[in-house]
């Protein structure tokens, strides 16, 4: 049995879940607004992991979960996990707790989990981040990371263009530093170290990993950061493509090391034919892709989560 | 080369570890977490990172001047982004956490304990992952169970491992059917065991006692993938396997000369201090 933890109306979620019953998969969904009536238990004893869960007035042994896919949102930010007024005042702390619990299971669960939140750290840092996807053998963008406006200065003359981004997992619109950048805008650094990176001239293509399965699409557009086009009034075109077979194992190999068996990998096919990789993304939001594509993620990701199943 | 020690002013085993460095003659230097948020230049390219942190005082450190890090970084203070507020002030800790574990992680010498993205001092674990990572060790371990339910899940012959909430509204009827968790009755009798590097020292017990614990602590060590760790057992009462695994902290306070003379050993300063 499947796992579906999260808000189910969220589209890739629901994109999973709309897949397991058009397969007849067995599945489970835990609605996180309706913590307050799950219960559940977690027991290890002699490295085992057992338990249950309590959901719609049923029992679901985890032992019976053949893989979880978790789209978890912070559990505070829910309206029914909240204290209300005239409510059972202990609601937000029990709902707390059984977040609690279920994160510590998706932690050392035997069964898959996509991802498990250890794993998805990763991405919490993108400088860390690249040095690992520079192990896995891609070209990543020359990159700096400074509160010192002499430095970027430097790293300009050293590259043509740069744009700048967050180096957390805080997501952010990419940015161009223009040309007409200003001594008093660059002076502004001096307030927080910034990240700066080498613009990579080429055609934008996301990659989703799932287990061994590889979905590539290219998108062509004008803008800098293709995920936000319509801001600078630009259009993005999607197409599924195939990848060159070592540029997907590659994909694959590194989606394995960060222990993220579902990612969405951004890359960029430099003119020259070089393959850079910017960033992994652990939880992505695959629906965007597959409605404009017809890319078959969704299947993808119930047919790596039932594997296991008896 | 210079041993560089991260730590809150007030952390005693930092301030301890840098007598002892100077008292030996090694260069050292001592650094305050709020001193990470200014004079960064850190660069990528390709395989190659480079690192130069000028502090307040105008030195500078390069990656390649640092012969270890003993590192107790719980976290970037408020105090290092004061000239933010609110969520920019949310945002910048968040960006300066990326950039020390982005660093931490590229450095080439021993760093005690490395950072992870989801620690900056490393070994963050849960006490479910601890229990699973000492019995793959090779450790005797206690059950755990954590409950939503007392009513519904209830945890027979076990006792109570939590402190149950005082929050408003939480009921003597709610702390008999509530959240809660439970682990195994442990012994009458607790002890440690340090882990440095590949050494282990028996603390509170006998060494010939400990002295079979001592592979099972630098297993549990790697896979946890520190190389500072204090383990935590209790006595179980069977002959075969007297002690348990109760726990673990990679970030121990340390007292005694030896554990660390050698740290200060593994990190790898020499010359003079600094």
């Amino acid at each position: 049995m499947i796992l579906f933890a999260g808000i189910p109306s969220e589209p890739p979620l629901a994109l999973a879940i709309a897949a397991a019953e058009v397969h007849h998969v067995r599945h489970l969904v835990l609605h996180q607004r309706h913590a307050p009536f799950i219960d559940m238990s977690l027991d290890v004893r002699d490295g085992a992991v057992t338990g249950a869960l309590w959901v719609w007035e049923r029992c679901v042994p985890l032992t019976d979960v053949s893989g979880v896919y978790a789209r978890v949102v912070d559990s505070a930010n829910l309206p029914e996990t909240r204290p209300r007024i005239g409510g059972p005042p202990h609601v937000a702390e029990r709902c707390a707790f059984l977040h609690a619990v279920l994160n510590d299971w998706l932690e050392i669960a035997e069964c898959p989990v996509l991802n498990r939140a250890g794993a998805m750290a990763s991405n919490a840092s993108k400088p860390y981040q690249l040095q690992r996807i520079v192990a896995a053998g891609f070209a990543v963008p020359d990159t700096l990371v400074t509160d010192d406006p002499d430095a970027v200065r430097h790293f300009a003359c050293a590259h043509r263009r740069l744009i700048y981004k967050s180096a957390s997992g805080v997501r952010s619109i990419v940015h161009e530093l223009g040309p007409d950048r200003s001594d008093a805008a660059l002076a502004r650094l001096r307030n927080l170290p910034t990240q700066f990176q080498q613009y990579i001239d080429g055609t934008n293509v996301r990659v989703h990993v799932v287990g061994t399965d590889v979905f590539a699409t290219e998108g062509r557009t004008n803008a800098v950061d293709y995920r936000y086009a319509h801001c600078d009034d630009e259009d993005v075109a999607m197409t599924a493509i195939t990848l060159p077979a070592a540029i997907a194992d590659r994909c694959v190999d590194l989606s394995e090391r960060l222990e993220l068996p579902f990612c969405g990998i951004d890359l960029k096919r430099a003119k020259d034919g070089e393959w850079y990789c910017f960033e992994v993304n652990p939880s992505p939001a695959y629906s965007y892709y597959q409605e404009h594509t017809g890319q078959k993620i969704a299947d993808a990701v119930v047919r790596y989560l039932s594997a296991g199943a008896p | 080369m210079t041993l560089l020690v991260i730590a809150d002013a007030t952390e005693g085993t930092a301030a301890r570890l840098t007598l002892v460095a100077r008292r030996l003659g090694r260069a050292v230097r001592f650094i305050v977490p709020a001193e990470l948020a200014t004079g960064w230049s850190h660069r990528i390219e390709g395989r190659d990172v480079q690192t130069r942190l000028t502090l307040r005082d105008g030195t500078t450190i390069h990656d390649a001047v640092l012969s270890g890090v003993f590192n107790r970084l719980r976290g970037i203070p408020d105090t290092a982004v004061v000239r933010f507020k609110g969520a920019d002030r949310e945002y910048a800790l968040t960006e300066l956490h990326a950039l020390v574990v982005s660093w931490l992680s590229s450095l080439c010498c021993p760093v005690m304990n490395r950072a992870t993205p989801n620690a900056l001092a490393g070994g963050a674990y849960s006490a479910a992952r601890w229990q699973l990572l000492a019995h793959a060790s090779g450790f005797d371990t206690t059950a755990l169970r954590y409950t939503t339910s007392q009513r519904r899940f209830p945890a027979k012959g076990m006792v109570r491992a939590d402190r149950v909430s005082a929050a408003h509204g939480w009921s003597p009827a709610l702390e008999l059917s509530g959240p809660a968790t439970f682990g195994e009755p442990i012994g009458r009798r607790s002890a440690s065991l340090l882990v440095v590097g590949e050494t282990v020292w028996p603390e509170q017990m006998a060494r010939q006692e400990a002295a079979p614990l001592a592979e099972p602590c630098r297993r549990l060590a790697r896979a946890a993938s520190v190389t500072l760790l204090r383990v935590h057992v209790t006595d179980s009462g069977a002959p075969a396997q007297p002690w348990r695994f109760a726990g673990a902290d990679p970030m121990p306070a340390i007292f005694d000369e030896g554990p660390l003379r050698a740290i200060v050993d593994a990190l790898g300063a020499s010359g003079a201090a600094a």
